[in-house]
Parts: C-alpha cells; structure tokens; sequence
C-alpha cells in the first residue's frame, strides 16, 4: 500500500497527503468525491483542510521569494550565445567533460552559428578574465552582430501585424479612486462586491474583489475551486465571479475574441466548502467591452451532496440565499480610453513591448495562451489565468518538439494570443502572427 | 555541429531544435537552479552545465514532457551538489574556526525570521531552511511551487504519482515549522 492509499487515520480521518492532493486538484473525480463527501461530516478534516491551504499558500509564498528578480539574468538569447562560446572553447580544447565529470575524447560539436562561420559571443557579465585581444575582438564582433541583427528587426518589424484593437483615447482624467462596494445579507451569509472606482470607459480593466463570509452554523457548498497557488484568477472555475451584461455600441470586439481565445478552461469545476465562520475572498477581473449602461453582477452556484440512484453521491447544483439577491451595479461606461489610462503594446518578431503609464506598471497583469503543432498532435500553452507582469518585455513563447525514433521533431507555432492590462487601464490584447 | 553518438554530425533541423529548447527552458532552469545557489553567476554556470549535457548526452524522451522534467531533475540534481559541496566546506572551516559557529545559517538567534526581515536576508533564512529538508521533499516542494502537476513531479522524481501529496505535506509541515522555530 503506498503512502497515499493509506488515506484514513486510526480515528477515519483523511491523511495530511490526501487532502493536500485533492486541494490540488490531483485525485480522480471519484476520489475527490469521496473526500469531499466526508469533510461535509467532517470537522476535524475540514479544519486541517483549511490549514493545510494556508499552509501551502504561505510556504510557496515563501519559497517565491528566492527567486531571482527578473532583471538580475540575461534572457534566453544572451544564454545562448554565452552557450555557444563555452561550446566553443570545449571545441578548442578538444575535451568535453561528461555528465560523471570524465573526459570525453571524442571529436566535438559546433553550434548552429559556428557551423556557419559566425561565432561570436557576449562577454560574460561575471567575473572571468579575458584576454585583451580577444575581449576587442569580441566586442568588435558584438557591435557588428548589434548592427546586423538591429537592420533585420527593422525589416521585419513592418511584416508584423500589430497588436489587436486599441481603443479611441481623451483627454486625461485623474488617478484611479477608491473602490465602489456594495454588500448584502441573507441566510447568515453576507457577501460584499468591490470595484474599482469610476469614471468607467471602454476596455478598462476593472479588479473586482468578492468577500463572502458563513455566519450561520450551515457549512454550504459552491461549485468552483477557490484555492490554486500561484495564481491570481482562474476565470475559469471560481465559486464566485462577476458577470457582466447589458451595455451597447461601440464594443471592443478585438479584445472581447482575444480574452476568450486566451481562456481556456478544463477540467471540473469542483466544490469549494463555506464552514460557519468562515470567509472566501476571491479577485477576478473584468474587461469592459461595451460602452453605455452595463450591469456587473456577482454570481455563485450552491450545491449540496444528494445520493443518486446508482447509489453514489453525488454533488448537485441547488437553491440558495442569494438567489435573485445577488449584488450588482449599474455602471455608465464612457467610449473613449482616458490618455491618462492607456496601455499599448508594441509587437516585434519575437516580443511584445509593453507601454504603459507610470502609475499602471507595477500593477501589470499579462494572459497569453499560443498553439503549436507536429505531427502527432497539437501542444496548448499559457496558464488561462492573469499573472502579474513584472517586465515590460514579453517574450514570444517557444514550440516544444516531440522524439520519434530518436529524432526529435520541431513542432510548429501556430498561434499567440496575448493579453495585457491594469486595473483602472486600458487592456490591450494581439495576436501573433 | 553537434554529433550523435557515432560521431556523425547533427542536422542544421536539430541545431534548431535545440536552440528552440533552449530558448523555452533556460528561464525555468534558471530560476530553479538560483532557488538553490542564490547568486546569479553560479546559477547561471548550473543552467549552462544543464544544457551543456542535454547538448552532448540527450535523455531518451518521448515527449516535452519528459524533457523539461529532465532539465529540471538535473538542474536541482546540480544544485543539490553545490549545496552539499557548500556544507562540506563550511563544516571543515568551523572545525578550524570556532568563529564560524556564529554563522547566519546555523545560528538559533540569527535563524529568528525578524531579524533577517531587519537585515534583509529573508530569502537566506528560507534558503536555509529549505536545504535541511529530506532531499526528496526539497525536490517535490520546489518542482510544485514552481508549477509542476503530480504527473511530472512522479515524472522528474520516479515518486509514485500516489505518494506525492505525502511526501509535500511532511515538506510543507517540516517547513512552516522550522520557520517558526
């Protein structure tokens, strides 16, 4: 019996293991199933649940902070040059060391650039020595690099299409104020809707903050998964989300099909547990793509374990008591994108520059999802979610490849769909190519 | 151009490959070997070793999958040896120097989490808590926070898929608990 198969204690409580692998959504549908149905009887178990997310939130916080900052290396191409010169002096020592640390006597390889007679590297930031000559020589050959490679962004920078819609702009108006919140009661529940403040225009990126908190002594159930580590939003499966309708023309059309081709949802929805006394806080945000009167609303769907007639419980939707209560605001959305509030993208061969006001940048928030293709099947990128965006430079994702028989094969890119944004700025989107 | 093992020469195509898989992994390789070392140089001559073997010595994948949980299982394999190379070192200089036990990672009174929040050394102290864990749960706890499924930690690890919320939830108890220590 493995560690995880050993799923109940003495006392028929779950084990730390289980409870952590179905707050990660990593147990089958069965499995999940059967936890969920035992922490509804469950005090003991529910309580640990509880800790163990907050456990986990807390230590993955912890363990981002040894991360390196993202200005504190060279990107992937500076690597790769730095690769081909450390290639390039094993090639000159005719000695490569092996994955044991012995010496390989074999004749050795070149790189792509050095089989075309070009080889020519950054010197390294660190502190290694160099000759005189060959750092000259070196920085000669970056310099004629810089140049070569400068003119050729230059001719491709026409041939790629810009980013997608950017809306009309006005005149400037203030900075983005207090929040708008609005709160309700009703079966011991008590929720509360904040959004970013007004004045609203098209395409701005509203942060929209869902509290609701279980007064009663009824532990009730939602469809949705709540806890994801790492992330800021799922839009695709939260207990609570704002949804929003009405408005008019003129509609961002651009960005409301990029948002939708850059979320992609899988997988069931799951539950999400609301004990007595306790309180979910969920952020989603919200694009706002038509102008006129628009209505935000909160939604949430309670269910409740019912034992169907195959004899296995089931989760079900049902009644609750918010039903036909939830919170809304009507909100006047104006056409044009404040210059104050506007965020652009600026596409190249293989990045997006991110231009945005000095307030907005270090409240950047990045979505991207992109296709590639082999010959055996398609590879789906992107996290459907938004990440905070801490660089104004983003880097056009690469293919994997597959191996067959031992040759690996490049798989084709198909598609990028980037979206960026802030909230109380504009969200701009495009699509490569 | 790189050889196979018979010594013929790769194809411009596989070059390219591996410049594509270069260019997608060395961030992720990157962040993972600095999570262990902390200084920019070493970590970056780790992600270039990792490479460098990848470029020379291929894992037999079958899948992207299994590639990246090659890249990283050797980059944290890498940082794992710096690590144990850094303490090998350290225990011999404090047997020399009875100063040395005054070190910040191994000081009680240092290793109190608000005095490295006033000195700025957080990400130490986290460092250093981290590495006094089983190594099987330093793998599985950095392979999950930086984005992981079960599926590719039992990939990378050779865990059995059905014991790695085990395995996290003694890391992260251990963890929290050290941390308030």
């Amino acid at each position: 019996m493995n560690e995880q198969q050993q799923v109940r204690k003495n006392n028929g409580c779950l084990e730390a293991g289980q409870l952590i692998a179905w707050l990660d959504g990593a147990l089958s549908q069965q499995e999940a199933n059967e936890v969920m149905v035992h922490l509804a009887t469950c005090a003991r178990c529910t309580a640990e649940a509880r800790e163990l997310r907050s456990e986990s939130r807390r230590v993955f916080d912890l363990l981002s902070r040894l991360d390196p900052s993202p200005t504190a290396h060279a990107g992937p191409a500076a690597a790769f040059a730095r690769f081909q010169m450390r290639l390039y002096a094993q090639n000159t020592a005719a000695r490569l060391p092996d994955a044991n640390g012995n010496i390989d006597t074999r004749a050795l390889p070149l790189s792509s650039t050095e089989r075309d007679g070009s080889l020519l590297m950054p010197v390294r930031p660190s502190a290694r020595r160099h000759r005189p000559g060959a750092l000259i020589q070196t920085l000669v050959a970056a310099l004629v690099i810089a140049a070569l490679l400068g003119s050729t962004l230059l001719l491709l920078r026409s041939r790629v299409p810009s980013p997608g819609s950017h809306p009309k702009q006005t005149p400037s108006i203030g900075p983005v104020g207090t929040p708008v919140k609005i709160s309700i009661q009703a079966g011991g529940l008590a929720m509360t809707m904040q959004i970013t403040s007004g004045p609203y225009f098209l395409s701005e990126m509203l942060a929209a903050d869902l509290t609701l908190t279980n007064h009663s002594q009824t532990t009730y159930l939602l469809e949705g998964t709540w806890d994801n580590p790492g992330v800021i939003d799922d839009h695709c499966h939260l207990p609570l989300k704002v949804v929003m309708t009405g408005g008019d023309s003129p509609r961002d059309t651009g960005l409301e099909h990029n948002l939708a081709a850059a979320i992609s949802c899988y997988g069931t929805p799951g539950t999400t547990q609301l004990l007595p006394n306790q309180t979910i806080t969920i952020r989603q945000y919200v694009a706002l793509t038509s102008s006129g009167h628009v209505t935000l609303k909160a939604q949430g769907t309670f269910q409740k374990p019912t034992l169907g007639q195959d004899g296995v419980i089931h989760i079900v939707s049902t009644t609750g008591p918010f039903d036909g209560h939830w919170p809304s605001l009507q909100i006047s959305v104006q056409a044009q994108v404040p210059s104050q509030r506007l965020i652009s993208l600026q596409a190249q061969p293989a990045q997006v520059i991110v231009d945005a006001p000095p307030d907005a940048r270090g409240r950047l928030l990045y979505l991207s999802a992109y296709d590639c293709v082999d010959a055996r099947s398609s590879q789906h990128g992107g996290g459907g979610y938004w990440i905070n965006l801490a660089t104004m430079v983003i880097e056009k994702p690469q293919c994997g490849f597959s191996v067959t028989n031992g040759t690996p094969t490049p798989a084709t890119f198909v598609r990028w769909v980037y979206v960026v944004g802030a909230p109380g700025y504009s969200i701009v989107s495009g699509t490569y190519p | 151009m790189p050889e196979d093992e018979k010594g013929s020469r790769a194809t411009s195509a596989e070059v390219e490959v591996f410049e594509a898989i270069f260019t997608r992994y060395y961030p992720l390789v990157y962040r993972l070997a600095y999570r262990y070392v902390g200084q920019a140089d070493e970590a970056e001559d780790i992600a270039q070793e990792v490479f460098m073997r990848f470029y020379h010595l291929p894992p037999h994948a079958t899948n992207e999958a299994q590639q990246r949980a090659w890249l990283c299982r050797v980059a944290i394999n890498l940082g794992l040896n710096v690590l144990r190379k850094r303490k090998s070192r350290f225990d011999q200089e404090r047997q020399l120097d009875t100063q040395a036990q005054e070190s910040v990672l191994d000081s009680a009174e240092e290793r109190n989490p608000e005095r490295f929040v006033l000195a700025g050394e957080q990400a130490e102290l986290v460092r250093s808590i981290f590495a006094q864990l089983p190594e099987r749960q330093q793998v599985c706890l950095m392979l999950r926070s930086t984005g992981f499924s079960y599926e590719e930690i039992a990939e990378a690890t050779g865990i059995p898929i059905t014991s790695i919320g085990s395995v996290l939830a003694r890391a992260m108890q251990a963890f929290r608990r050290s941390y308030h220590e």
